[in-house]
Formats: structure tokens, C-alpha cells, sequence
């Protein structure tokens, strides 16, 4: 490989013809007609899997996409090999920018050939069943698992070799002894695992289950794809190889190294995110219930969320009279004499959204400022600090699931710590004791889970407002101590101002993780009859998967999302005017 | 003090003294604090271990203690018997029940103007004798419109007419050192005697009870591929970001980073219809697959590999080394801390993930659970034995606090500087 640095000049050079040549435009041909059909039939399809018309409308004009650029590479191509255009003859002008069509139409026909290669590839694992492949590799992890021991073991006499001296002979001995333990014993295991669990034979099982995998790779469609990704892949390589030949750019090299390089991410990219993305907002305006074809509706669903009305509530006459029809009663207040009722056509979304806000609103204050000054105190150089900063970090390691059983207990009114500890309290100073009911009086109940989502995320705002904290300058300090500023006055006039931007920073990822609850709500409270464990992620649960109103859930996702995006926005706003303050 | 005859050396040194005491009473106060707080912080996992280890009867013992207690019990003809302590003329006595005699009933007299008619287990001046050696009248008396029988109690020779308060039947209790000395009591309110017995098959029960074993077996497969793939599409992502110069790069980056902010629940729905159009839905294979992409990820790799020098990699360029050559013998063994930090921020992220496979994986499907999903599963299944519930809930917690402790360097720094929220 030649220098990548050197860019060759625009030459009327003609390309040489690969052996190649043929089957490549064939193939590129073949593949145009193949997509194009394809997309044609996936356009007609009546129904895929109730999604309605625009999904597979969508699918197809992908595909019919994939057909096109496939048609065009081809033309390209055929141009290139056997009517000898040249780079020049093949450059268009697009008002000032030059289009140089030969080293592009390689790059696509690259791109086709290896994204191809990719989606023919997964789908070959699917037929195979690597798939649920993965769920016979736990069985077989599960049935061996004490074969696993010998991972430890062998990490175990690693770290000891590397206690040792450099130079020593037992340092190596240890540490190659211990890499084959692991090794070996991982090899058991996999090997065990793919044994068909059911066997009681290792051997048996790995030839029964081999045969098996053989004998599902000779079906039809499996030997078909095989070929397909083979060609996919040998088209791919090929065209790859012909750098020198289509007088490849660094900027063109450098095009489909990267887009190489972010293949497999980007592949899951498209896949997982921004498709199920695209379909969530199509959904959100959609009836989609998951059994009968999704019925675009415009609008409906937003505007039932949003649908809200106030009225005057006559002396004698009910509130439910007064409401519109389908509307049910939010709350009520009263100005003067007059009593108004507020009404609206969902009031679980406004509870939920209610509950989540006053989540938020509780959580900031009581999960920051303990932070803060616990930050401060751990920000001196005694020792034992680090020490402490682990402790108060241990709490946000644990999953909540198992940290909300534990307070779930500790919760309890009649054997839980904590009443017992506000008993013991009140019974010192002569006072009632509460005996507060924290899970079920629905008036604590959102109290508790903010204690103890607050307990769990102290420690995580504590270590970065640390290492905000170990970012101001001591030159500062030292010249407001020199000016004769108090420990008080240093506080407010250098801590706070120099740790806005860490204060942002975590006010806006609490505020985000907060109007994204669900978990803290649906571990600790799930048992509450009432809609006071309801938060807006808990309600498009129960939405979407137990009321199986998916199209409505969707269009709650994206008004959650806007109201993310919006605390994002007046973040990134404040934080610029903060740290042009600290500057 | 003699102020006065102190000299100016004295004075500074005196000075200097109060000053080291204070710098030494702040400390003190700082350690006390800060200790307090470890302890609220700690407290709940202590209370889940202590827990995790008691019987399904001691966890209800009120007040509340934390170490697992189990009553002590002595073979006596041939069976376990619970021991009592039973204070008697203030001396505590450790008692079993004669299962040879029978119950006995005993009455609680007062007289009419002392008894408590709302509470007569309250009542003044009350005296314990059996009912056997008393005489019943046949006339009932009324007080404060509660109806009290009245019998004939004899005590110290002396016959007087009495107020029965309540009755109870009482066993006889023996000295287990001193047969001689008796008593009778009743078991229901007679405290036993405990010892410190912790549970450890516990664990076995509930690793048992919900296939909690299995959950955890898949929760770790599960996590070792989540985290191995998405640090390597991270890896090669963020090298293609930070160091290829590929049309549509700029634009491509926008993108990853406008996809941090999309909250998880917009993209539920979608995905769940996109693992019923591959048939994943309720299989592993639909807790790993959608989880390797990681804008994040990608994002702290490519800001990592911003750092590394440009000199290395054009050097190894000009020597014909391929660009995975490069990434692989030059950026990976350079970058160990961003990896680290990625590697032990995606194993918590998907050992306690819990939305996604409460949606994707039946509540039914034990084989296919994850530790979450179980714990989940188990606190309907155990909801009476809290002991139970809190060692699943241990099994769950104490694996990702290994790997925080084995880890804790790289993990906190990491959070430090790049403010990661799991």
C-alpha cells in the first residue's frame, strides 16, 4: 500500500477489466431485478403482522431503494468494464461540485454487497436457530455450572503470579497454569452446553446435536442463503481488491474503511433503534391494539390525552353532570362560593404525569443536596476518603428491583426499621407516634419511594460532584483567604459558582432518570391498588402491555420524550450562560 | 491561667496547640459524620443479609433485631422441646413444659372495686389461683355494664368472695438442671430461649423455590454479551468516528448523539413488534441482540480515542498496516481504563435491567427469566416469608457489588469524568 496521504489526479485512464467482469454486473443486475420485485410484492402484502399499510409500504420503498442503487451500480459497472468510460467521461457537474461516478459506483456496489452480506448472514443464523441457541447455551451453563469454578480458580492463581517478582520463573508458571485452567474449563463447558442439554453422554450429545445442526443446514433455504451470503461476500471482497484499478482516492478509501468500521454498530443501529424509532411515531398516530390492522387516526390520540375542560359546578347539581360526555372528573376547587370541577377524557395520563412531576420535584432536592454536602466533606485530604466515596456508592450498584424488596420490608409498619426507629424517636422526646403506613397510605406512599430512590442515588451525584469539587483551582481559595473571605463566603462566592455546571449536569440526569420512573414504583409499590404508584412509564406499561392500547401508549412515549427534550434544551441553554458566569 | 507572666513564645505556642486540638476535634467530628452516614448506607444490605439468614418465624419478631435467632430446644423423652426462660423470685431459670401434666386452668381475682372493666388484664391487686380449688357463686356481678363471674377464693386460710378478671390455662414448667423447682406459665407469653442460628440453607431453598439458579446463570450469559458486544461495536465505531475521515461522518455522529437523549420507553413498543416479527419474544436472545448498539458507548470511545496521539497510528499507516491492525495493537492496549470503565458501567446496566425483560419475557417462563425478573416472580411467590424474599433479593445484589468492589478504581474514576448514568 502506497502512501494514503498522496491523492492521485482526475485521469483518463481506462479501468481493466477483471475476469470478473460478467458475473459481477450480472449479479448486480440480478439483484436489481430481485429487490425491485420484492419491494413490489412487500408494497401488496395485505397485512404484515397488523402494522397497517405504511410499514410495509415503508419495507418496500427501502427495498425498491436497495434495487435502484443496485440497477445504477450495475450501469456504472458496465460502463466501466466494457464501454471503457473513463473517470472524466464518467464525472458529473452538479453546479460547482464534481460527482466522480467511477470510484462511487465501486463504493456502492462495496456498500450493497456487504450490507447484503450482513442481513443474508443474520438471517442464515435465524434458520439455523443460533438464535434460540442461546437459550440451550444458559441450559447447558446451568446443568455445568460448577465446571465454571475453574474460571476463579485459574483467575485466582493468575493474580498471584502477578503478586510476584517480574523476573521470576514461578510468575510465569502461575500465570500460564492459570490461563489454561480458565480456558479449560470454559472449553468444558461450552463444549457440555452444546451436548443438547438433555444428553447424559457429553460425546453422544456433541455428535447428536452436530448432526442435527447439519441436517438443518442442508434444507433448501438454508443451503440457498448460504450461497447467497458466499456471493454477497465474494462480490464484496472482490470489488474491495480493486483499489488500484478504479484509482481509488484516500478520501474514497477513507469512505468505506469507516463505513466498514461502523457496520456492526450501525447495523444495530438501524435495526434497534432508528426503525423501531420511525414505527413508534407512526404508531402514536395510529389505533394499533396488536390484533386488528392499525388504523391511522391523525391526531385522536394526542388529543385525547390533552383533552381537559373546567366547569362550573351549579349549587344541587353533581359534578359528573356537568362534565362532557366521556370526560371524567380530574379534581375540583372552588374560587369564592363557586365550586368548578376539572375534567378530562384520560385522567389516569394527568395523574400519572402528576405523580411523576411531584416524583421529580421531591427527588432533586432530597437526592442533590445531601450530595453536595457530603461532597464538600469528603473533598479533604485526610484519609479514609476514598474509602467513605466507595461506601456511599455501594447503594446505586444494586439493581432496584432488589433494593426496593429490601425496603419494602424496611418499610413494614409493624416489623420494619423504620417506624420502629421513629417510635423509639418520639417515644424519647414524649411525642405521638406516627405509625405512618408508608406503602399504603397514598399519601406517603410517593414519599417512600423517593427516600429510597434518593438513598440509592446520593452516592452517584456524590462522586461527581467530587470530582466537580476537585476541579476548582485552590489559587482561588488561597486568594479569597488572602482578601480575608470566610469559610461561608468562599462557599458562596467560589464552590457554587464554580460547581454550576456539575449542578447542572446532575440536576438535568436526575431530572431526566425522574420522568423516566418506573422501576422504583413498580418494585416497591406494585401491591397499591390505588393510582398513586402510577408514573407516566408505569402508566404506558400498563397501557401497552396489559390494555394492549399500544397505539395510545406510543403517543404517551413521545409526549414524555418531548417533555425530556424540552429539560434537555433549557439545560443546554443554562448551562452555557453558567459556565460563561464561572469563566 | 497566669496570663500575665506568659511570654510571647508561650502565647504562639499555646496558640498553636488550641489549634491542633481544634483541627483534631473537626476531624473527629468529620469521621463521626461521615461514618454515620456509611452506616444509613450500608444499614439496608446489612438488614437484607441478617435477614436472608432467619427462620420464617423470627423475622416477625417485634421490635425488630437484626441477628437470625433460633429458639433453643433440649430432647426430653425422646423429643425436641423448646427451652423457656421463666424469671422466678427474680432469678431466670432455663424451663422446659411436663408434657405430663395436663394444662391447668387458673383464674386472676380482684376484688369488685379494683377491677378494670375495660381492660381486666389491667386490674389492681390481682392474685393468680387455680379455679379448681375455688368455689363458684351462681350470681354474676355487673360493673360499668360488663358482667364478672364471682367466686369463693381461699388465700392463707382466709375465704373471701372474689372477682374472677380473666382465666387462662397454664402448663407446668420444669428446671431442666433442677427438677425440683416448678412453676406454672403459659408457653404463649413465656419468652424462649434463643441462639444465634443463621439459615444458610436459605439460599438453597429459594435457588430452588423460583429457578432462581437458572435466572442467574441467564443473567450472567446474558450480561457477559451485552457487555462483550457492545464494547466491541464501541471500539470500532469510535476509532471509524475518531480517526477515519469518511463522507457523511459529521452527520452520522449528529445523529448517535441526538439518540442519547431519545428515552428508552419511545422505542418499547416498536421494539417489542420487532421481537414478535423475529419470533425472539420471550427468549434470551432478545435481551442481547437489540442491546449492542450503544450511542453512549461509541461516544466515550471516540472522545477517548480523540486523546491518543496522531504520530503512532500515521507511523504504522505508512508501514502498510491495516486499519484493524491498527485499532487492535495500537488504540486497544492504550485505551484499558475507557474499556474498563465501559465494560463495569454495561455489566450493572444489564445485570439490573428490568423494564425490558418484564415486557419481553413471560411471567410464566422460568427458564428464560433473568435475576430481576425472578426477584420479581418471587415476591408473589414467597410474599409471607420475607426471609426468602430477601435472600433472592441478596442473590440478586451481591454479585454486582463483587464486581464493584474488585473494580471500584476504574468505576468510580469513570463516572467521575465521563458523569455516566446507569
Amino acid at each position: 500500500m502506497a502512501a494514503i496521504s498522496q491523492a492521485r489526479p482526475t485521469t483518463n485512464q481506462t479501468t481493466p477489466v477483471t475476469p470478473f467482469a460478467i458475473p459481477v454486473v450480472l449479479w448486480h443486475v440480478f439483484l436489481a431485478g430481485a429487490s425491485l420485485y420484492a419491494a413490489v410484492n412487500i408494497w401488496q402484502l395485505p397485512d404484515f403482522y397488523t402494522l397497517g399499510s405504511i410499514v410495509q409500504q415503508f419495507l418496500g420503498l427501502v427495498v425498491g431503494a436497495y434495487g435502484l442503487l443496485a440497477l445504477v451500480t450495475a450501469f456504472i459497472l458496465a460502463r466501466v468494464w466494457f464501454m471503457g468510460a473513463t473517470e472524466a467521461d464518467l464525472t458529473l457537474r452538479l453546479g460547482k461540485n464534481e460527482i466522480e461516478m467511477r470510484g462511487n459506483g465501486r463504493l456502492c456496489a462495496m456498500g450493497i454487497n456487504y450490507i447484503g452480506m450482513v442481513l443474508a448472514g443474520l438471517y442464515l443464523a435465524h434458520l439455523l436457530g443460533v438464535d434460540s441457541g442461546i437459550d440451550y447455551l444458559a441450559e447447558g451453563l446451568f446443568r455445568n455450572v460448577t465446571l465454571l469454578l475453574g474460571l476463579p480458580l485459574g483467575y485466582l492463581l493468575v493474580w498471584i503470579g502477578w503478586r510476584l517478582h517480574e523476573s521470576s520463573p514461578t510468575r510465569a508458571l502461575l500465570e500460564r497454569v492459570g490461563l489454561g485452567i480458565m480456558g479449560i474449563s470454559l472449553m468444558l463447558v461450552l463444549l457440555a452446553s452444546l451436548a443438547r442439554p438433555e444428553a447424559d453422554n457429553v460425546v453422544g450429545g456433541l455428535v447428536s446435536h452436530s448432526v442435527m445442526f447439519i441436517q438443518g443446514w442442508l434444507t433448501p433455504p438454508a443451503l440457498i442463503t448460504t450461497g447467497v451470503v458466499a456471493v454477497f461476500g465474494a462480490v464484496a471482497i472482490h470489488m474491495t481488491r480493486q483499489s488500484a484499478a478504479f484509482n481509488e482516492k484516500t478520501s474514497q478509501r477513507e469512505t468505506w474503511q469507516g463505513w466498514l468500521f461502523l457496520l456492526p454498530n450501525l447495523i444495530s443501529f438501524l435495526l434497534f433503534f432508528a426503525g423501531p424509532l420511525l414505527l413508534s411515531f407512526y404508531l402514536s398516530f395510529t389505533n394499533y391494539n396488536a390484533i386488528s390492522p392499525a388504523e391511522f387516526i391523525g391526531l385522536e390520540n394526542y388529543a385525547d390525552m390533552f383533552q381537559l375542560s373546567v366547569q362550573q359546578v351549579p349549587a344541587g347539581q353533581t359534578a359528573a353532570s356537568v362534565l362532557p360526555a366521556l370526560q371524567t372528573q380530574l379534581s375540583e376547587f372552588t374560587i369564592g362560593a363557586q365550586r368548578y370541577v376539572i375534567g378530562a377524557r384520560d385522567p389516569l395520563f394527568w395523574i400519572s404525569l402528576g405523580n411523576t412531576i411531584r416524583y421529580c420535584l421531591l427527588l432533586l432536592p432530597m437526592s442533590i443536596i445531601p450530595a453536595l454536602a457530603l461532597a464538600l466533606l469528603l473533598n479533604s485530604k485526610i484519609p479514609g476518603m476514598k474509602f467513605y466515596r466507595a461506601l456511599f456508592f455501594i447503594p446505586s450498584v444494586a439493581a432496584v428491583v432488589g433494593v426496593a424488596l429490601i425496603w419494602k420490608w424496611l418499610y413494614d409498619p409493624v416489623i420494619g426499621y423504620i417506624n420502629y426507629a421513629i417510635s423509639s424517636i418520639t417515644r424519647f422526646f414524649g411525642l405521638a407516634d406516627p405509625q405512618i403506613l408508608w406503602l399504603t397510605d397514598t399519601n406517603v406512599l410517593l414519599l417512600a419511594v423517593v427516600i429510597m430512590a434518593a438513598w440509592q442515588a446520593v452516592g452517584f451525584n456524590t462522586v461527581i460532584f467530587l470530582a466537580g469539587l476537585q476541579g476548582i483551582s485552590r489559587e482561588l481559595y488561597e486568594a479569597a483567604t488572602v482578601d480575608g473571605a470566610g469559610g461561608w463566603q468562599r462557599f458562596i462566592s467560589i464552590t457554587l459558582p464554580m460547581l454550576a455546571p456539575t449542578s447542572f449536569f446532575i440536576l438535568v440526569t436526575t431530572l431526566i432518570a425522574g420522568l423516566q420512573a418506573f422501576n422504583e414504583f413498580y418494585a416497591l409499590v406494585q401491591e397499591n391498588p390505588t393510582n398513586a404508584k402510577l408514573t407516566s412509564v408505569y402508566y404506558l406499561q400498563q397501557m401497552g402491555f396489559e390494555r394492549f392500547q399500544m397505539g395510545y401508549a406510543s403517543a404517551t412515549a413521545w409526549v414524555l420524550f418531548a417533555l425530556i427534550f424540552v429539560v434537555t434544551l433549557v439545560q443546554f441553554r443554562l448551562s452555557n450562560r453558567a459556565s460563561a458566569y464561572a469563566d | 491561667m497566669a496570663a500575665t507572666t506568659m511570654t510571647p513564645q508561650t502565647k504562639i505556642r499555646d496558640e498553636r496547640r488550641q489549634q491542633m486540638i481544634w483541627l483534631w476535634v473537626q476531624r473527629i467530628m468529620l469521621y463521626l459524620v461521615l461514618t454515620l452516614v456509611a452506616f444509613l448506607m450500608i444499614f439496608p444490605f446489612l438488614y437484607m443479609f441478617f435477614t436472608s439468614l432467619k427462620t420464617a418465624d423470627d423475622v416477625f419478631h417485634s421490635p425488630p433485631r437484626l441477628l437470625p435467632y433460633s429458639p433453643e430446644t433440649i430432647e426430653r423423652n425422646g423429643e425436641q422441646v423448646p427451652v423457656y426462660a421463666v424469671q422466678i423470685d427474680g432469678v431466670t431459670r432455663e424451663m422446659v413444659v411436663d408434657d405430663s401434666v395436663p394444662a391447668v386452668t387458673f383464674g386472676w381475682f380482684t376484688t369488685a372495686e379494683q377491677i378494670n372493666a375495660q381492660n381486666p388484664e389491667a386490674s389492681a391487686g390481682l392474685i393468680q389461683v387455680p379455679l379448681d380449688e375455688t368455689t363458684e357463686l351462681p350470681d354474676a356481678v355487673t360493673i360499668d355494664g360488663e358482667n364478672f363471674d364471682q367466686f369463693q377464693v381461699t388465700i392463707n386460710g382466709q375465704t373471701q368472695t372474689l372477682v374472677l378478671a380473666y382465666r387462662r390455662g397454664l402448663r407446668l414448667f420444669v428446671d431442666i438442671n433442677d427438677p425440683t423447682i416448678t412453676t406454672y406459665a403459659a408457653p404463649r407469653n413465656t419468652p424462649q430461649v434463643e441462639f444465634v442460628d443463621p439459615q444458610w440453607e436459605n439460599y438453597n431453598t429459594v435457588i430452588a423455590l423460583n429457578n432462581l439458579g437458572r435466572a442467574l446463570v441467564n443473567t450472567a450469559l446474558v450480561t457477559v454479551l451485552v457487555t462483550a458486544g457492545q464494547v466491541s461495536t464501541s471500539l470500532l465505531g469510535g476509532y471509524a468516528f475518531s480517526r477515519i475521515r469518511f463522507r457523511g461522518r459529521d452527520t452520522l455522529f449528529l445523529v448517535y448523539l441526538g439518540t442519547i437523549m431519545i428515552p428508552f420507553v419511545v422505542l418499547i413498543i416498536p421494539l417489542y413488534q420487532v421481537m414478535v416479527i423475529l419470533g425472539w419474544q420471550d427468549s434470551l436472545v432478545s435481551l442481547i441482540i437489540p442491546w449492542l448498539f450503544t450511542a453512549y458507548g461509541t461516544f466515550l470511545m471516540r472522545q477517548f480515542f480523540v486523546t491518543i496521539p496522531k504520530d503512532l497510528e500515521e507511523a504504522a499507516l505508512l508501514d502498510g498496516a491495516s486499519r484493524f491492525g491498527i485499532l487492535w495493537r495500537i488504540f486497544i492496549p492504550l485505551s484499558g481504563p475507557a474499556i474498563a470503565t465501559q465494560t463495569i458501567i454495561t455489566f450493572l446496566y444489564a445485570w439490573n435491567s428490568f423494564l425490558w425483560p418484564l415486557i419481553i419475557i413471560n411471567a410464566g417462563n422460568l427458564n428464560d427469566q433473568v435475576v430481576t425478573l425472578a426477584l420479581n416472580h418471587l415476591r408473589n411467590v414467597a410474599a409471607s416469608q420475607p426471609n426468602l424474599v430477601l435472600t433472592g433479593a441478596a442473590v440478586a445484589v451481591i454479585p454486582p457489588m463483587i464486581v464493584f468492589v474488585l473494580a471500584q478504581r476504574y468505576f468510580i474514576e469513570g463516572i467521575a469524568s465521563t458523569g455516566l448514568k446507569g
